[in-house]
């Protein structure tokens, strides 16, 4: 019995040494399996600064004047024969277009011209029609009221008489009663009961009248709108067959001229906006200005740059010179004005080196104010036109202390490349914000910090 | 041999007949009835047995059930309606989703296994190091006040948990140890029950055998380790495997002097399960009991021994 109980004990040992045994290696792989499912996350935390806005912005020098140089869009350029700030004669060569391109759309052009030709004339002769149906529709209403305003005049002048009637019997029984023969008063009643009953007549037939009257007027007013629609068709396809053939000459013109586009006078060339292989746009190919004066330095501002530059700053204007020498100078803004749609700064020339078309680089740094909450940049997250960031907050639970996951949504106050000023209730100065994560993060999520904590 | 025994003992063929069942009526009926009420007795242990089991066999029939069935049997509860738990002692689709869950997919559930083995590491060989050589010294020694501190002994062993438990908390807190695991442990070390157990034991071993040994020139402590423990081995895997039970499944003393949940042990984690998570509950539950079901089954005959000894 002994024996059978120590074989017994053994087994149970045995048995108990393999269940803690098996409960160790699950520990193992439930921790293996918990860890890889935590993201690995670089954490920063917000600071008190300002917000440093390097401004760097492209602009020309200006002419006093300066014209633009168009050509029908959707040639594609193939040759330009000039740079910008060059100066040139009356014909000199400005640059071509492909020969193949000018051709299409010639061909094009007159295709659209017989096309609105046709047109045209389908519509001149339905027109016509419909202009004469207009005409007789308007004779006829003119007949019509002739007849119905002779018609009510002759009524309205019976009715009229007959009111004068009785009137008159009215008084001369009015007359009987007052003297000593003759006339009762039966009778005098029975006259003003005529006089009023031709008086109600009267106003009726009045009433009568202006009600056709107006309504033969309404009648009239909607034949005469008829014809307008169809003249107003017309004379827009008469415009613009006409502009098809403008541009068909200009077309033929620049194909007799083999694509060159020359200068229309002597000038300098201010500005070019073409590329080689690129399509003519609608907008002014070439600026041109007649003579050297200058004008002044533009810039066309962003809305960044918009909310740091002002008059009177102090900037610096980066050019070269021509040996290709790289020089900085200091400007002053002058004024900023919105123009077309753009907010443009403009700074006064000063010195001997600037010429026209010339480029400049502005380069102004702005230093904000101190914000209460500013973060890197790359922790901001954008989503249906809100932005928001990742916390790390710790909670204490069976496992010890872990990292998890907070969406904090934060209104954007000012930002450049690296940083962000944000607003937030929630975000203080020890949250731990995400800057990186090694996976995509979700609400919830259990992080665990790169820096080892 | 049986028939001249019987003849001996003077029972005579009618006897005989009676006891042997040759044809006797007698004997049939009192062979019918000691059937009967050996098996009524069996049945009804049987059934008192099986009732005892009944939790673990509901924990088990739980276990293998997956949430939507949980789901369908405990809307009463969830529901907190009257009505009845819909109960299947087979589920409709058992699965082991819940085992797998808990082995594999529950950190918190094996940390705390691990805190509650630690402990009751911990709370062990505190008592084996303290309590053990106390009950010796109680009962080998004769000293001054031995009578008064012995029933201090008994007195501190009869106060539920709820009486000391703000002078613990006082005593914890001065001495730095509140929310580590030494405040669990370090009193549950100086608890009197296992004195109390193996005090019997030692009081049980006969004084002449430390006496002879004394004589013979043995040290005390060789007296103790060499004559003491191993007689008194019954009473101490007693107190052992009793105070393993207490310190595995307690409740107050984590709950009263740790905040920090990752110094938990597993008895305060189950509670923290809702009803929506029953079978993985039932699961977790099942395999907390394994551990005391080692313990009892390695160590039973130990266990009942040692209770007689002490007399409990």
């Amino acid at each position: 019995m002994d024996g059978k109980n120590i074989r017994i004990k053994k087994r149970a040992l045995v048995g108990f040494g393999c269940f803690l045994a098996f409960l160790a290696v699950c520990t193992l792989i439930t921790k293996i399996i918990y860890v890889s499912g935590m993201a690995l996350v670089t954490v920063g935390n917000p600071e008190r600064r300002s917000i440093t806005h390097n401004i760097v912005l492209q602009g020309r020098v200006r002419p006093v004047q300066e014209y633009g140089i168009y050509v029908r869009q959707g040639l594609r350029v193939e040759t330009i024969y000039i740079k910008t700030g060059q100066r040139v004669e009356e014909g000199t060569p400005l640059f071509q277009v492909r020969m193949e391109d000018l051709e299409q759309l010639i061909a094009y052009t007159k295709e659209e011209i017989r096309y609105r030709q046709a047109l045209l004339a389908d519509e001149s002769g339905q027109k016509k029609e419909e202009w004469q149906e207009r005409q007789d529709r308007l004779a006829g209403l003119w007949e019509d009221y002739d007849m119905m305003v002779r018609e009510l005049d002759i009524a309205v002048e019976k009715k009229l008489l007959a009111y004068e009637a009785a009137r008159q019997a009215r008084e001369q029984a009015e007359e009987d009663l007052l003297t000593v023969s003759g006339g009762d008063g039966a009778s005098l009643e029975r006259c003003k009961l005529a006089e009023s009953q031709a008086a109600l007549e009267l106003e009726e037939i009045l009433m009568q009248k202006e009600q056709r009257i107006r309504e033969w007027e309404r009648q009239y007013g909607i034949a005469q709108r008829v014809g307008y629609d169809a003249v107003a068709e017309t004379v827009s396809l008469e415009h613009q067959l006409g502009q098809s053939r403008d541009t068909l000459e200009v077309l033929q013109e620049l194909y007799v001229a083999e694509g060159v586009v020359c200068a229309p006078e002597e000038g300098i060339i201010v500005e070019s906006r073409l590329r080689t292989g690129e399509y003519t746009t609608d907008t002014a190919c070439m600026l041109f200005a007649q003579n050297e004066d200058l004008g002044s330095l533009e810039f066309v501002l962003d809305d960044v740059s918009l909310g740091c530059l002002s008059v009177g700053d102090s900037v610096d204007l980066e050019y070269r010179t021509d040996s290709g020498e790289k020089r900085l100078q200091e400007g002053t803004i002058a004024y900023i004005e919105s123009r077309g749609g753009d907010d443009v700064a403009r700074v006064n020339l000063a010195g001997a080196q600037w010429t026209v078309g010339q480029t400049v680089t502005l380069k102004y740094q702005y230093v904000t104010d101190t914000y209460p909450t500013v973060i890197s940049r790359q922790a901001l997250v954008e989503e249906n036109n809100q932005y928001y960031v990742y916390v790390a907050e710790e909670q204490a639970g069976f496992l010890g202390t872990e990292e998890r996951i907070r969406k904090v949504y934060v209104t954007l106050t000012d930002s450049n490349d690296s940083l962000a000023a944000v607003e937030s209730a929630v975000l203080g100065a020890e949250s731990k914000i995400v800057l990186q994560s090694n996976r995509d993060l979700a609400e919830g999520d259990l992080v665990r910090l790169l820096d080892g904590k | 041999m049986k028939d001249s025994l019987m003849k001996r003992a003077g029972c005579g063929v009618r006897h005989e007949e009676l006891f042997a069942g040759k044809g006797g009526k007698m004997g049939k009926r009192h062979k019918i009835a000691g059937t009967v009420k050996k098996y009524t007795v069996t049945m009804a242990v049987a059934g008192l047995g099986i009732s005892f089991l009944l939790p673990i066999l509901i924990l088990l029939s739980g276990s293998l059930a997956d949430a939507l069935e949980w789901q369908g049997r405990a809307e009463a509860l969830a529901l907190d309606t009257e009505g009845y738990v819909d109960w299947k002692w087979i589920p409709d689709y058992p699965t082991l989703e819940q085992y797998k869950r808990l082995l594999f997919y529950s950190p918190a559930f094996l940390k705390l296994f691990w805190n509650s083995v630690r402990m009751a590491g911990m709370i062990l060989a505190g008592q084996l190091l303290v309590g053990i050589p106390g009950a010796w010294a109680l009962a080998s020694f004769r000293f001054k006040g031995r009578g008064a501190l012995f029933t201090g002994y008994v007195i501190l062993m009869l106060l539920p948990f709820q009486v000391t438990m703000l002078s613990r908390y006082l005593v914890v807190r001065q001495l730095g140890l509140l929310d580590t695991a030494g405040a669990v442990t370090l009193p549950a070390v100086f608890s009197t029950f296992p004195v109390f157990l193996v005090y019997r034991s030692f009081r049980s071993i006969p004084p002449e055998l430390p006496e002879a040994a004394r004589i013979d020139g043995a040290g005390e402590w060789r007296i103790f380790v060499r004559i003491g423990i191993p007689l008194a081995r019954g009473g101490i895997l007693a107190a052992m495997v009793l105070d393993f039970l207490e310190s595995w499944n307690m409740v107050e003393e984590p709950l009263a002097f740790l905040k920090d949940k990752s110094l938990w042990p597993l008895s305060l984690y189950l509670p923290e399960i809702g009803l929506s998570q029953a079978g993985f509950s039932c699961a977790a539950s099942l395999v907390t009991i394994c551990m005391s079901w080692f313990v009892f089954r390695i160590f039973s005959d130990s266990l009942e021994k040692g209770i007689i000894n002490s007399g409990l």
